[in-house]
């Protein structure tokens, strides 16, 4: 006699257990909702034995239980990488495709009176001129104001990084 | 009315399969789990409350579900059974007080007494928790810490976890339980030590 199953479904040598109940895998596996890799044997043996559908009940405990304990762990004491989802190309696309829509009114118009452009371009040159020697004017305000606001906002997020990022605790063996 | 909304539920269309009718189909791993809980049969008058009580309220705030169903179904019948014998302890208790004279009973008033440091050490407790299991985790091989991990944290069907790590779903399937077994083990000794 071949014990052998498909694939998708569990061999018989693990789903059955002394006294021809079901085996703790076959009980966990239904406990998980794993209904499909049991063998519809295994399944209809459960339903009606009674010891076997209050072990399920343990093992539904028990599965709960785990499931509660490794919730409280933080991503980095995880082993295995988690599932990482798709980039979403399509959606991406989708979305460039609308903004460039919504910006083509306002690009015709700009191509359709070129010289409002050429004239607009040496005002903001001036006042992007203006700007910088403000902020590289020694002991200038603006120039205080932007080393300081730029260093406290490094230390911000210094600070930020620090409390968000997991810590990796030490295992004593 | 419960099996008014268990039959409408199974008369809805074939796909995607709603959150009453999969609430449905737990009916009975929900009974095994009370049946668990309470430490009775099955079959037992309570057993059929409790799971008709904890499906009804799963169905009922089944606006408030995040994440995967069956945890959640699970937990709700977890705590109605617990509300059960709770209640039924009381009922001993009040049973109890009744035949003892009335200066004996006053003496158990502090027992009653709400614990207020419970709230405030709750963050503790699951820091301590988490360190206990990460812990136990080091100890389990690789296979059974993945796998359970896979399951629990990424909600990975036994199919999925096979074809992701590259193994026989016999070889997940039994991962599963024993890695989950040696858990509940090594926590269960981790607590007696605790307790000594």
């Amino acid at each position: 006699m071949s014990d052998k199953r498909p694939d998708h479904l569990l061999d018989d040598e693990l789903c059955w257990a002394e006294g021809g109940h079901a085996s703790d895998i076959a009980l966990t596996a239904i406990a998980d909702g794993e209904l499909s890799i049991v063998p519809s044997e295994v399944r209809a043996h459960v339903d009606t034995c009674l010891t076997c559908s209050g072990h399920v009940g343990n093992a539904a405990l028990l599965s709960l239980h785990a499931g509660e304990r490794l919730a409280d762990l933080a991503p980095a004491d995880r082993l295995t990488a988690p599932e990482r989802r798709p980039v979403p190309v399509m959606a991406i696309v989708v979305g460039l495709a609308v903004a460039f829509a919504g910006a083509l009114p306002t690009l015709l118009d700009a191509m359709r009176s070129p010289g409002e452009l050429g004239r607009a371009i040496p005002i903001l040159g001036r006042g992007a001129a203006l700007l910088g020697r403000r902020l590289l004017d020694p002991g200038g305000t603006a120039g205080l104001v932007l080393v300081w606001g730029a260093a406290l906002l490094l230390i911000g997020v210094a600070i930020g990084i620090m409390r968000l990022a997991p810590r990796k605790e030490e295992v004593s063996s | 009315m419960l099996s008014a909304l268990m039959s409408t539920a199974l008369l809805a269309g074939p796909a995607p399969v709603s959150v009453p009718e999969q609430t449905a189909e737990l009916r009975p791993v929900v009974r095994s789990v009370v049946a668990c809980v309470l430490k009775e049969r099955p079959d037992h008058a309570d057993v059929e409350d409790c799971t008709n009580e904890a499906l009804r309220r799963a169905l009922e705030s089944q606006s408030e579900l995040r994440g995967p169903l069956r945890p959640w179904v699970l937990g709700i019948a977890r705590h109605v059974a617990l509300d059960t014998i709770r209640a039924r302890q009381k009922q001993r208790a009040r049973t109890a007080q009744l035949q003892v004279p009335e200066d004996a009973s006053s003496t158990n008033l502090l027992d009653r007494l709400a614990d207020p440091s419970e709230g405030a050490d709750a963050k503790l407790e699951q820091a301590e928790r988490a360190r206990r299991v990460r812990r136990l985790l080091a100890t389990l091989p690789e296979g059974p810490r993945s796998a359970l991990e896979l399951f629990h944290l990424d909600g990975l069907g036994y199919q999925q976890i096979a074809e992701r790590l590259g193994v026989p779903l016999g070889t997940v399937a039994t991962w599963v339980t024993r890695g989950r077994r040696a858990m509940a083990e090594a926590l269960e000794a981790d607590e007696r030590g605790g307790a000594r």
